[in-house]
């Protein structure tokens, strides 16, 4: 056994990069929230990029490794203590077995994630190891972690993963950190605050005064907000007529305007149809910005064009290509 | 084959048949989902049908690397590719749409809005089984929770309102009208539909290819079964 769970923090689960093929069945795609931040974690342990990954959210997570590994934390929402000492984000760390993970309590952001060399080993359900609890797909049995669960590192590990574990010799110490980290930086214009969304497809059910409040307020994250979606406090989004929507396709992004007027943002876990007018679409790149959300935080609208977000998107993961590519060449000359 | 193509996102488009729910509508939808499954073109994902829209996900580096008269947007490419598929396809194509008979139990205790759908419906409760029994539905949509078949079209006297407060816990295979929906839950999870009988058959299923025992298109008709039958057949 290899990461005995003593409490399981927040709605822990594991996460690669979801389910493709089965929105046809009905299946959302799940996966992580922060795709970013998994494939920044996977990349620090040498792992795939995609490869399977813990997500939890905010603090109260303590997990005690039981067999040597090497690991890495990314994301933001809680500050890391190894053996009860501060550890950092975005590193690659080497811990020897009986080290105890704890995730404290941090400012700000909501998701943390933990990548192992080799992943984790989890029922792969529809070509996916993500965890979709409604219809118990994948990960840990289809649920959450709870305390008592014994996870085992998985078997496979590159030889990326054993030439950063040489990197790191313990020396007696109970862990070594990689003096070299990786991180991703958004683009110049994102603050963190501001979350850039392109026109949805009923966009032009809205009455123009509707629209321009849109980007004149600001928004904020409620309490009724998980994997599936955020439902957004703020100014009321009304349709001047009432019109019929015949349910449609909707996805991690879509911005749904209820009968009552609110918002909501569907995330990872969205119906793959609904049948609320989608006034806008979070554009790709800002779905991470999103998922660090937590709720009580407020953020502003910006429009970009989709052409703009496809851009974006493009450059991101170029940018993420290059940071695989650079560990690689790090440890290949 | 008339149509409208708009963004959904990024990394998907959505083909628009039309704007009314209809047979002829959806065998549109049907045929080009059916088509990009049987060749589907570099860096396609999936697509997912709905009543009136056939939705395309894409693989965005993968569209652009196939560019060669470029620079397009992946939009405009995959755009391209819809239009030439569009015009392939004739109007009047044969579909195959399998027919089905699903078991239904309409026992009071399985059934616990049938008392209330018949007396809004002015019908017995018979009456209201008699006519839920006796049409022939169509698979128009999967969705909302896996393998949940959107059927279509009740008669106008069986048409209900959603409930105001959905119930905490509809069961595993309830049957339950909607407007002038009826559909089945696969898994028990709260939900707002009038459920009005169960059913044992398994709409979804991990360890079965497909995993869902439903698919857009199908005609479906339900068969009333006894209480006894139905325990007979229960397997989930």
């Amino acid at each position: 056994m290899s990461l005995r769970i003593i409490k399981p923090g927040i709605s822990t689960t594991l996460q690669d990069i979801g389910r493709r093929g089965f929105q046809s069945a009905g299946v959302p795609v799940s996966g992580a929230m922060d795709t970013d931040s998994m494939q920044l974690a996977n990349l620090l342990c040498g792992n795939d990029p995609n490869e399977v990954v813990l997500e939890t959210s905010l603090h109260g997570a303590e997990w005690l490794v039981e067999e040597e590994q090497l690991i890495a934390f990314c994301g933001s929402g809680a500050t890391l203590l190894i053996n009860n000492k501060p550890a950092p984000f975005n590193r690659s760390i080497r811990v020897k077995a009986s080290t105890l993970l704890s995730l404290k309590p941090a400012a700000s952001g909501c998701r943390s994630y933990m990548a192992a060399a080799g992943g984790f080993k989890a029922r792969t359900d529809l070509k996916s190891k993500s965890t979709y609890k409604t219809a118990a797909i994948g990960g840990q049995e289809g649920r959450a972690l709870k305390a008592g669960d014994l996870l085992e590192w998985g078997l496979e590990r590159k030889e990326l993963c054993r030439k950063i574990v040489d990197s790191l010799p313990l020396n007696g110490s109970d862990l070594a950190i990689a003096n070299w980290g990786a991180v991703y930086h958004k683009n110049p214009d994102q603050r963190g605050n501001i979350i850039r969304v392109f026109r949805g497809p009923e966009w032009d059910w809205f009455d123009e005064q509707v629209k321009e409040k849109l980007f004149n307020n600001s928004f904020g994250v409620t309490n009724q907000s998980d994997r599936m979606g955020y439902r957004l406090s703020g100014i009321p989004m009304m349709l001047s007529k009432k019109q019929e929507m015949i349910s449609t396709a909707v996805c991690m992004g879509t911005i749904q305007v209820t009968h009552e007027g609110s918002l909501v943002i569907l995330m990872a876990d969205a119906q793959t149809t609904g049948g609320y007018p989608r006034l806008a679409m979070v554009a790709a790149v800002d779905l991470p910005v999103c998922a660090q959300m937590r709720p009580g935080n407020r953020f502003y609208f910006k429009e970009i064009s989709i052409n703009h977000a496809e851009a974006l998107l493009t450059e991101k993961e170029k940018t993420l290509k290059q940071i695989e590519k650079s560990i690689f060449m790090k440890f290949t000359q | 084959m008339a149509s409208r193509i708009y963004a959904l996102n990024e990394q998907a488009l959505s083909i628009s048949f039309g704007d009314e729910i209809s047979p002829q509508i959806n065998n549109k939808v049907l045929a080009l989902h059916q088509a990009l499954q049987n060749e589907p073109f570099t860096g396609f994902v999936e697509s997912v049908p709905a009543y009136t829209t056939l939705t395309v996900y894409y693989d965005l580096s993968q569209i652009l690397e196939s560019d060669i008269n470029g620079p397009h947007s992946a939009r405009q490419i995959v755009t391209g590719i819809i239009n030439d598929i569009l015009s392939s396809l004739s109007d009047s194509g044969e579909l195959n749409l399998p027919q089905l008979q699903i078991p239904v139990c309409y026992d009071l205790s399985l059934a616990p809005d049938l008392p209330w759908v018949a007396e809004y419906c002015r019908l017995s409760i018979p009456e209201v089984i008699e006519l839920h029994s006796s049409q022939v539905y169509r698979v128009y949509m999967i969705g909302f929770i896996p393998g949940f078949p959107y059927l279509g079209m009740l008669p106008p006297s069986l048409d209900v309102p959603r409930k105001l407060r959905p119930a905490l816990s509809v069961p595993a295979g309830s049957v339950a009208l909607a407007g002038r929906q009826t559909g089945i839950y696969p898994f028990t999870i709260p939900g707002g539909w009038q459920v009005i009988g169960r059913t044992p058959f398994m709409l979804f299923d991990l360890y079965q290819v497909p995993c869902c025992s439903l698919a857009v298109g199908m005609q479906i008709k339900f068969t009333p079964i006894s209480l006894e039958e139905y325990k007979n057949q229960i397997k989930h």
